[in-house]
């Protein structure tokens, strides 16, 4: 939290405020309330997004002249603790944050033209076609290929762990279209697949541990696409997935913000939370030096994601910043959603499906704060995992460090 | 953050940058402490002429008009070259000196602390009180016009040097209350003032100092009565945000060597940066300094504007973070350094040696956890 702010931010945060407290209406405060992931639930967050389209705040990090707000940092930041007080759903990641920049560094006019219009409106999602069943963290020995006919690509093979495909119109896609020659890294290239209805496309959602579908194998069968598909140079999209990976795992948004508004959660459950002793866990001073320790992170979270907004992204300090920010991140939010099932205890174990979807009128069964809790931690354990493993971000950070 | 202009500020960095590398290699340290306890006057010379002493006090006091925050730069680059003057001490002392009435002998001290010829330190910490500057158990009775100090100060840094000792001392109030704390500013020598020195392991000067009934006049009383807590928690977080800094600078100077001795040591063949397990120790070094690099800067951006209260948080947080990071860092650059960064020849185990110092000194991690979980309960 900043100590002090100035008038002009105290009134920015105001206009913030009303907008979202006349336009969030029940059916997004609720999906805000049952998300359990960095992806909250589908039709409700898309919702959101078009109404903030509608006052030009769907993209609060991109240029103006993109249809961007132009805000500073400050201002991104109070927008975000705003968002998070109201308790609406943060945007999904994948169009905004992931493949909107890349589209706006690397793409033609004409690809600027056709695809950040939708994005920004939230008319399209896009899913992200990264990894194979045989390619997780060692993301360049893809294998799904790409060959021209023409003036068409042909693309054969499948992609796995595809965050919500089940729901998008639009998918980003790394393809092998070069020979076999080179680094693995080589002839690698980077598609804008428009139109997912194909029937040579096979979405399948994936059970998570959680018991809800978020990821999904998709299957592609000599599925035809047009040259012009090619985002960046054929071969070449290496770059580009370096690039929006920089993005992705340097986060879009402020963990920081979400994070501190677990934590105020937690705090309020164990203050009324018993500790078996007769005392209430808020008391506890294991509980209270746990829950400092993650403030802590939390605070110094913030102050790395303030560093990594003013740099230059690509410079050779941003690599291994972002893998830090994706390191130190996702360690935190998942030691912070291990001390939430630890203060919410046996409550915490029942299934709550139907309780959990958003509209379904299910009451929950105990505190409703901890609804909630086990799936996030359950969810969370993906965290350290998805968007190259927290040991990949390691490596990274060693071979900068030995350069 | 900084009141100082660019152009003074990158002119002092360029000279203490200078000293460090030139003048306090290794060698010249070990030389430094053996010859004059760590504490030599040539080099406090320099310090003054170069105006280090001189940037967070106001230019009618003849300093250089800057702030705490001026002196971030300097404090980094003591912490690469492990410097053991009193850099720290003398000017957390000064700032508690400078906003008296500047006058009399304040006056005298202030300038001689500036031009580099008079020493003053501050006796903070007591048995028991972990670093909070306001557990004063030291009495201060009224005895006449004056009072009487009787009571004991540990862990006070660097007084071999110094002439003069300021000391916290209560006339009132319970064990840690705010109202009922004074401050007093006496000779060294005073009769009843009982010194024992010490060197400590990271080669800085301590010592503990009893007070015997000491006499002390009204004159010697720096704030109105009982009301010097708000000057004394301001000098505890500025002393804070410098030993940060330190921190940094000792931090970034091991994931730097040990970086570099991984590059060369081989076994099994192979250089022992080629090892995956020792590649991660030191990606999580690097994490660990960095991240409490982004902290001190954001804390120092922040400083100027925030009250003292909020100061005092601020540099909490700082220590809170600072431990951790401190242990692991030091604890890795030895162990990845194995036996040779064990032994008093290699400057690694003297690195670690003051981050664990700094980690313990004003308050380790635990005790400014608990503090910050008292400001959210509260």
């Amino acid at each position: 939290m900043s100590t002090q702010e100035s008038a002009e931010l105290s009134r920015f945060r105001q206009q913030v405020r009303d907008f979202i407290e006349q336009n969030a209406d029940e059916e997004i405060l609720e999906a805000g309330r049952k998300t359990t992931s960095f992806f909250p639930p589908f039709d409700q967050v898309m919702k959101w997004h078009r109404i903030l389209h509608g006052q030009g705040w769907s993209a609060i990090r991109w240029p103006e002249e993109y249809g961007g707000t132009g805000w500073d940092v400050p201002r991104q930041l109070i927008f975000e603790e705003e968002c998070r007080r109201a308790g609406v759903p943060l945007l999904l990641p994948q169009s905004i944050a992931m493949v909107g920049p890349a589209i706006i560094h690397y793409g033609t006019e004409a690809q600027k033209k056709k695809h950040l219009p939708g994005i920004l409106a939230g008319e399209d999602f896009w899913a992200q076609g990264y990894s194979e069943p045989n390619a997780g963290s060692d993301l360049a020995s893809l294998k799904c290929r790409a060959d021209r006919d023409g003036d068409h690509y042909v693309i054969n093979g499948s992609k796995t762990w595809t965050t919500y495909a089940h729901h998008a119109n639009r998918m980003f896609l790394l393809v092998r279209t070069g020979g076999g020659a080179g680094k693995p890294q080589q002839g690698i290239s980077f598609f804008l697949i428009e139109d997912l209805s194909d029937p040579g496309i096979d979405i399948r959602p994936i059970i998570g541990l959680d018991g809800v579908p978020e990821q999904c194998d998709v299957f592609f069968t000599d599925v035809r696409v047009p040259l012009d598909c090619c985002l960046g140079e054929e071969n070449d999209g290496w770059s580009v997935a370096k690039y929006l990976l920089e993005h992705e795992r340097g986060g879009g948004t402020s963990f920081a913000t979400t994070f501190r508004h677990e934590l105020d959660l937690i705090r309020r459950l164990a203050g009324r939370t018993g500790d078996g002793f007769g005392g209430m866990l808020a008391d506890d001073p294991v509980f209270q030096d746990r829950y400092i320790r993650l403030a802590l992170e939390v605070d110094t979270l913030e102050a790395t994601e303030e560093v990594f907004a003013s740099m230059e992204k690509g410079s050779p300090q941003s690599g291994p910043m972002s893998s830090m920010i994706k390191v130190t991140s996702m360690e935190a939010i998942q030691r912070i959603t291990e001390l939430a099932i630890d203060v919410a205890g046996s409550p915490s174990l029942a299934l709550q499906l139907a309780a959990l979807t958003v509209g379904s009128g299910v009451e929950p069964i105990g505190d409703e704060d901890a609804l909630t809790l086990m799936p996030k931690y359950l969810n969370n354990r993906a965290a350290s995992i998805f968007g190259g493993s927290n040991e990949i971000q390691r490596n990274i950070i060693a071979k900068s460090l030995l350069r | 953050m900084s009141t100082l202009n660019q152009e003074t500020r990158s002119m002092l960095e360029d000279s203490v940058n200078r000293f460090v590398q030139g003048e306090y290699t290794f060698d010249d340290r070990k030389h430094n402490l053996k010859e004059h306890h760590g504490q030599s006057p040539d080099h406090w010379h320099t310090f003054a002429e170069m105006g280090w002493l001189s940037i967070p006090f106001p230019e009618e006091q003849g300093g250089l008009g800057g702030d705490i925050t001026d002196t971030l730069g300097v404090m980094k680059v003591f912490g690469r070259g492990m410097v053991t003057e009193p850099y720290l001490s003398v000017i957390t002392a000064a700032r508690l000196l400078s906003p008296a009435n500047y006058k009399g002998e304040v006056a005298e001290l202030l300038d001689g602390i500036l031009s580099g010829e008079r020493q003053v330190v501050f006796a903070s910490e007591e048995p028991g009180s972990r670093g909070n500057p306001l557990a004063v158990a030291l009495k201060a009775e009224p005895d006449g016009t004056g009072y009487r100090l009787s009571g004991e100060k540990i862990a006070v840094m660097h007084s071999l040097t110094a002439g003069h000792v300021l000391v916290s001392a209560r006339s009132a109030g319970g064990y840690t209350d705010e109202q009922g704390i004074d401050l007093f500013l006496l000779a060294l020598d005073a009769p009843g003032v009982e010194v024992t020195g010490y060197p400590m392991m990271d080669g800085h000067q301590g010592a503990n100092i009893t007070f015997n009934g000491v006499s002390v006049s009204k004159t010697q009383q720096l704030t109105g009565a009982g009301g010097a807590a708000a000057l004394i928690l301001q000098a505890s977080s500025e002393s804070l945000l410098m030993l940060a800094s330190e921190a940094v600078g000792i931090m970034e100077t091991l994931v730097r060597k040990t970086v570099a001795y991984t590059r060369t040591r081989k076994q099994f063949g192979v250089a022992l940066a080629e090892f995956q397990v020792l590649q991660h120790r030191m990606a999580d070094m690097y994490i660990e300094t960095t991240s409490l690099a982004n902290l001190l800067a954001q804390t120092a951006s922040r400083w100027l504007e925030a009250e003292a209260p909020q100061q005092a948080i601020l540099a909490s947080k700082l220590k809170a973070r600072l431990g951790p990071a401190a242990r692991y860092v030091g604890q890795q650059a030895v162990q990845l350094h194995g036996g040779i960064g064990m032994t008093d020849e290699l400057d690694i185990g003297h690195y670690f040696k003051r981050l664990t110092s700094i980690e313990l000194q004003l308050g380790n991690a635990e005790w400014h956890r608990k503090r910050l979980w008292r400001e959210i309960a509260a």
